[in-house]
């Protein structure tokens, strides 16, 4: 049949059908940790006390169970009020970790020198630890241990303030934060387990609405912030803060070849990437779809609020 | 064991855009069953070999042994860390280290008493220091100097001899750890 200038509704909406992704029925599945179970309340015909045999072997009352109902326990008694902690589970979290623990780290040798620090770094030394099940979106460097720092790193977290971006910029390292959605998260604490289940590496999102304008600010040294809004900054750090900083052309050019992309969750690694352990090579797909999905033009911004 | 590829495969069907039957020149009637079914061709990716840098992937892959201590040679460390002396000094008493290569020095948070005023339990903070042998009075003797002359008030220690440990109530980890350092354990 050829193609008519009005489409009723029923063939508009098989075309959708036609071109969305690859999705099945059996495909669709919640995202980690959407639903939990419910612990199952029994009322055993109320035999919980006849004898004193019966009340010692009975099983006995959940928490909170106030006499005669079981499923009104005292912690569901009383109305809640939705504007008090109603977003407690959409909370982000991030992990703490000092400036001084960071140091210690390095002296102590669980960190290498010259090469990039990031998240993956710090979660395989054990030491640190993110968990994305938690809502712990990355790692808070602190400033305490500041006035101690003297490490020259490249170091990648989630959340950092200016004195302890001062602080590495100072001993001549360099700071950026950067934004992981809970996918890539996933990836990211643990790539020995993510590649060991032959999981595709998962292509970075774009921060969430709220977020946007503090990895994009140059102050906050964010990766979607343009490089020459970021070295005025940092001039303008040390003029505040009463130090030199100066980076070689060599020293720069480096770090340039240890940034990772905004869509990269591994330095190096294209997303859509499959990692063979066994064979130490890394695949990618050749199908266009695929190569779509997970390098598109337009970035994907996470979800969240 | 990592997974085999085939079986990673075949998490990758793709159903092929059926945009192409519009521009067919086969009238409906001829086959009514083609038009009324949408074509659905399943269609498998295939992979082939990235050229990527492997020292990228070594380098997310975490290591297996603690990292051996540094030599005292290689600081001061400015994290303040000292490495034990070598030979250990001649004291009575000897402290190890963790297997961290750290002092030993444990937070414990005890539960003191109900403030009856407050109707909330008040908690004492104490600081333990394990891996003492030897004479571990001497040793307290030492670390009770050593913090009262620091802080100006007097301190309690509770001594396990048995255990070679010391609790200590009213002085911050970090006065102990100094303590450690300054011994030269």
């Amino acid at each position: 049949m050829s193609k008519h200038a009005v489409k009723s509704a029923s063939e508009r909406a098989l075309q959708y059908v036609e071109r969305t992704t690859r999705i099945k029925l059996q495909d669709l599945r919640d995202n980690p940790g959407a639903r939990s179970s419910g612990r199952a309340v029994k009322n055993h015909h109320n035999s919980a006390g006849h004898t004193i045999g019966e009340l010692q072997r009975s099983p006995k009352p959940p928490l909170g169970w106030i006499w005669g109902d079981w499923f009104r326990p005292w912690h569901r008694m009383f109305p809640g009020e939705a504007s008090f902690n109603g977003d407690i589970n959409l909370r982000r979290e991030y992990t703490p970790l000092s400036l001084l623990e960071l140091q210690r780290l390095i002296d102590l040798g669980w960190l290498p020198k010259d090469e990039p620090i990031d998240i993956s770094t710090l979660c395989n030394t054990k030491l640190v630890r993110v968990n994305p099940q938690w809502r712990q979106f990355g790692i808070h460097l602190t400033d305490e241990g500041a006035e101690v720092f003297a490490a020259k790193v490249n170091i990648e977290v989630q959340w950092a303030n200016q004195m302890t971006i001062a602080a590495i910029e100072r001993a001549g390292g360099r700071i950026r934060t950067a934004y992981y959605d809970l996918d890539s998260l996933r990836a990211a604490v643990d790539p020995l387990a993510w590649f060991r289940d032959g999981n595709p590496i998962p292509p970075r999102k774009m921060p969430p609405h709220s977020l946007i304008s503090y990895y994009a600010d140059a102050n906050n040294r964010g990766y979607l912030a343009p490089e020459s809004e970021i070295a005025t900054s940092e001039q303008r750090l040390s003029e505040i803060l009463e130090y030199t900083r100066s980076v070689p052309a060599e020293q720069a050019e480096a770090w340039e070849a240890q940034t990772k992309q905004a869509n990269q969750v591994f330095l190096g690694v294209k997303p859509g990437s499959l990692v063979s352990l066994a064979d130490r090579k890394v695949f990618e797909p050749t199908h266009p779809a695929l190569i779509e999905h997970y390098s598109p033009e337009e970035a994907l911004a996470d979800h969240l609020r | 064991m990592a997974k085999r590829l085939s079986t990673v495969l075949s998490r990758c069907r793709v159903l092929q855009s059926s945009n192409i039957r519009y521009f067919s020149s086969e009238k409906p009637w001829e086959n009514p069953w083609e038009h009324a079914l949408p074509k659905q061709s399943e269609t498998f990716t295939t992979f082939k070999e990235s050229p990527v840098n492997w020292a990228n992937i070594e380098r997310l892959l975490p290591r297996s042994t603690i990292p051996p201590m540094p030599r005292a040679t290689d600081g001061p460390f400015p994290s303040g860390w000292q490495a034990p002396q070598d030979p250990p000094p001649a004291l009575p008493y000897f402290i190890g280290r963790t297997r961290y290569h750290l002092p030993p020095l444990f937070l414990e948070r005890r539960r003191d008493e109900l403030n009856p005023m407050t109707m909330d339990f008040e908690y004492v903070e104490l600081v333990a220091l394990k891996e003492i042998s030897g004479d571990v009075f001497a040793c307290d003797v030492d670390l009770k100097n050593f913090l009262e002359a620091e802080l100006g008030h007097p301190v309690a220690t509770y001594v396990d001899e048995l255990k070679g440990m010391i609790k200590v109530k009213g002085a911050p980890r970090k006065l102990l750890e100094k303590f450690v350092y300054a011994q030269g354990f």
